[in-house]
C-alpha cells in the first residue's frame, strides 16, 4: 500500500488528462470533416445532376463553377444542421435521460442507497462540484450512468444489483468515473457528437434515395438542392436524347452517391464511438484522481466483467455515458462505446504505479448491509471507516478510504496552512 | 490609416485580451481555494455536530467503555473551542485518532451495530470523516492548480503586479500520518 502512494506522487493526472482530452478534439474535427464530405458531395452532386439534363450537351462542360458553390453550401449546411441539431437534443433530450431509464431518486433510509448518497456527495467535494442528484433503478444488472448537461443538473444514476454488489471503496471508484463525465462535460459532448454523427447517418438515408429517384433530375434544381421536383423521365428512357457526356457524368456521380452512402454513416459511426471510448478512458482516469485510489476501480471493472451490465440498449445514448457498455452488441471493439475493461484496468495499473505482479485474486464478496444480526466476529486490524457500515465476516478489502489521505497530491506538500 | 498602424493597434487589442483572461483565470483560481478551505470547515462542522449523537446513542451500551466516550467528546470539545487554526488542526487530528477508536469498539458489537439508529450515525460519521478527507484533498489540488498557474507563463507575469502569490498545501503531519496507518487498538471489556 505504501509502494501504491509513492507512485501516486509520480503519476501525471494533467499529462493523462491532456492527451485524452486532444484525441478528442482529433475525432471531432475527423466528424466534422466527414459531414462537411457528405455535404459537399451531396450539393456537386444536385448540381451537376440537375443541371446536365437540363442543359444543351455543349454547355455541360461549363457547370464545374456552379457545382463547387453547390457543394460548398452543402458542406455549410450539414456542419451546422449537426451542431444545431446537437443543441437542440441538448436541451430536450440529455435531462429526461434517466427517467427514461426508469429510474427513481435514491431512498436514504434504505442503507445501500443512503452509501449511495453519502458517496456521491463525497466525490462531489472532492471534485469541488454540487453534489449531483441520486437516482436509482430496480434492476440486478450492474451498471451506473451520469446524465443532465450541466454539473449543476446532472444527476447520477446506479442500478440496485451494483449497490449491492460492490464495497464501498468499489463504489466510490465507480460514482468517481461517473463524476468525472459530469464535471469533464460528457453529457453535453457525447450529445453533440450522436447527433452530428446522427445527421450524417441521416443524408446518407436522404443519398439513397436521391439514388432511387433518378426520375426527378429533370426538374428545376435550385444550388443549395432543396426541394426536388418529380415528373422528370428516368434515364434510361431519355438516353436516347442524351449524350455520352451527359451518361458518362451521371455515372460518375452516381458512383460517388453510393460511395458516400455506404462510407460515411460507416466512418461517422466509428469516429463516434472512438470518442467516446477516449472519454471512458478519461473518466477513469478522473475517478483515479478523485478517488486517489486506482485499486477500487479496477476491481470495481473486475465486477462488471463478470456480471451482467445489460440495462439499456447496446450503443444507446444511456451506453455511452455508463461505467459499462451494456453487453450484447454484435459488433464489439470498433463499434463500442466502451473499450474492453481488459485495456481500462491495464492502463489503470499504468496510472496507478501499480505492479502489474499484483495478484489475480478473487475479489471478496460483497458486503452485506441487510444483515444486522448475522454472526459477527470481531476483525479489527483493518480501518474501521471502510467497513463502517459492512459486515466483518468479509475479508478486508485492500484499501479503506483513509488512505487517500496520505497522498494529497500529486506533488509533494510544502508547509502547512496554518504554520 | 496605414497597415502598420492597423497591425500595431490589433496587437495592442489582442494583448488586452489576453491579459484580462490571465488575471481573470488568477482570480478564479484563488477563489477555487477559498472555497475548498471553507469545504474542509464546513466537513468538521458537521463532524462537531455529529458526534455528540453517536456518543448519546451508544452510551447506555455496556460495552462500550465510558472513558472511551469521555474521551471522544473530550477531543471534540476541544476542537470545537480551539483557539486558532495551529490548534484547531492539532485537536481535529486528536478527535479523528479517538473517533477511529470508538468507531472499532462498536464496529466488534454486533448488537450495537444492528440499532439501527447506531448504524445510521455511524454511516454519516464515516461519511464525514471521507468527505473531511475529500475536502482537503480538494484544497490541495485547487492550491495546485493556482501554483501552477501563478508560477507559469504567462500568469508569472501578472501574478506579482496584482498580488497573486502561491498558496500553501493541507499537510497531513506526520503523526497523524502514522496513525493513519497505524491499527486502531480496541478494548473489549
Amino acid at each position: 500500500m505504501a509502494d501504491v502512494s509513492a507512485a501516486l506522487y509520480n503519476t501525471d493526472f494533467r499529462r493523462a488528462i491532456a492527451r485524452n482530452q486532444r484525441n478528442t478534439v482529433i475525432l471531432f474535427v475527423v466528424l466534422l470533416l466527414i459531414g462537411a464530405i457528405v455535404g459537399y458531395v451531396v450539393g456537386w452532386a444536385i448540381a451537376i445532376l440537375g443541371l446536365i439534363w437540363n442543359l444543351p450537351p455543349d454547355q455541360v462542360s461549363q457547370l464545374s463553377a456552379g457545382a463547387v458553390l453547390a457543394a460548398l453550401w452543402g458542406a455549410a449546411l450539414v456542419s451546422g444542421a449537426g451542431l444545431i441539431w446537437g443543441l437542440i437534443t441538448l436541451t430536450s433530450g440529455a435531462e429526461i435521460l434517466a427517467s427514461f431509464a426508469g429510474a427513481r431518486d435514491a431512498n436514504p433510509n434504505d442503507p445501500h442507497e443512503r452509501q449511495l448518497i453519502d458517496v456521491i456527495a463525497e466525490m462531489a467535494i472532492a471534485a469541488g462540484l454540487a453534489p449531483p442528484r441520486a437516482m436509482v433503478i430496480d434492476t440486478p444488472a450492474l451498471n451506473a450512468f451520469a446524465s443532465g448537461s450541466s454539473p449543476k443538473r446532472a444527476m447520477i444514476t446506479a442500478t440496485t444489483g451494483i449497490l449491492h454488489a460492490c464495497t464501498r471503496e468499489e463504489l466510490q471508484a465507480v460514482i468517481g468515473h461517473e463524476m468525472g463525465h459530469v464535471a469533464e462535460y460528457d453529457v453535453r459532448y457525447t450529445t453533440v457528437v450522436a447527433a452530428m454523427a446522427g445527421v450524417v447517418v441521416l443524408l446518407a438515408h436522404f443519398l439513397g434515395n436521391v439514388f432511387y429517384w433518378s426520375t426527378g433530375w429533370g426538374g428545376g434544381w435550385g444550388y443549395g438542392g432543396y426541394g426536388y421536383g418529380y415528373g422528370g423521365l428516368r434515364p434510361r428512357e431519355r438516353e436516347g436524347g442524351a449524350s455520352g457526356a451527359r451518361i458518362a457524368l451521371t455515372l460518375v456521380v452516381v458512383v460517388l452517391l453510393v460511395v458516400v452512402m455506404i462510407a460515411a454513416p460507416l466512418a461517422s459511426r466509428l469516429v463516434q464511438m472512438a470518442i467516446s471510448r477516449q472519454r471512458e478512458y478519461l473518466a477513469d482516469v478522473s475517478s483515479a484522481k478523485l478517488t486517489r485510489n486506482p485499486i477500487g476501480l479496477i476491481h470495481a471493472l473486475q465486477r462488471l466483467e463478470a456480471g451482467d451490465t445489460n440495462i439499456a440498449r447496446p450503443n444507446s445514448p444511456v451506453s455511452a455515458l455508463c461505467i459499462a457498455a451494456p453487453k450484447g452488441a454484435w459488433l464489439s471493439g470498433m463499434f463500442s462505446t466502451h473499450p474492453p475493461i481488459p485495456d481500462r484496468i491495464a492502463r489503470l495499473r499504468n496510472l496507478g504505479g501499480v505492479a502489474t505482479s499484483e495478484p489475480e485474486a478473487p475479489l471478496p464478496p460483497p458486503p452485506s448491509l441487510d444483515r444486522p444480526e448475522a454472526p459477527i466476529v470481531a476483525q479489527p486490524e483493518h480501518g474501521p471507516w471502510d467497513t463502517a457500515a459492512a459486515a466483518p465476516t468479509e475479508p478486508p478489502p485492500a484499501q479503506g478510504p483513509w488512505d487517500q489521505e496520505t497522498p494529497p497530491s500529486p506533488t509533494p506538500p510544502r508547509k502547512g496552512p496554518w504554520g | 490609416m496605414s497597415v502598420g498602424l492597423w497591425v500595431v493597434v490589433g496587437i495592442i487589442v489582442l494583448l488586452i485580451i489576453i491579459v484580462i483572461g490571465v488575471y481573470n483565470g488568477l482570480v478564479a483560481g484563488r477563489q477555487e481555494v477559498r472555497n475548498a478551505w471553507s469545504q474542509i470547515d464546513i466537513q468538521l462542522k458537521r463532524r462537531h455536530d455529529l458526534i455528540p449523537n453517536l456518543v448519546n446513542a451508544v452510551k447506555d451500551s455496556m460495552h462500550v467503555e465510558q472513558a472511551q466516550l469521555t474521551a471522544v467528546m473530550q477531543a471534540r470539545n476541544q476542537a470545537v473551542a480551539a483557539p486558532n487554526p495551529a490548534a484547531s488542526m492539532q485537536a481535529e487530528n486528536a478527535l479523528t485518532g479517538t473517533l477511529r477508536q470508538l468507531f472499532a469498539v462498536v464496529e466488534s458489537y454486533p448488537q450495537l451495530r444492528s440499532q439501527q439508529n447506531v448504524s445510521s450515525l455511524m454511516e454519516e460519521l464515516s461519511s464525514t470523516e471521507n468527505r473531511i478527507s475529500f475536502a482537503r484533498q480538494h484544497y490541495n489540488d485547487a492550491v495546485q492548480a493556482q501554483n501552477i498557474r501563478v508560477a507559469s507563463f504567462p500568469g508569472v507575469l501578472l501574478a506579482s503586479t496584482f498580488g497573486f502569490t502561491s498558496e500553501t498545501m493541507y499537510q497531513v503531519p506526520e503523526a497523524e500520518r502514522a496513525a493513519t496507518e497505524a491499527v486502531p487498538e480496541v478494548r473489549l471489556s
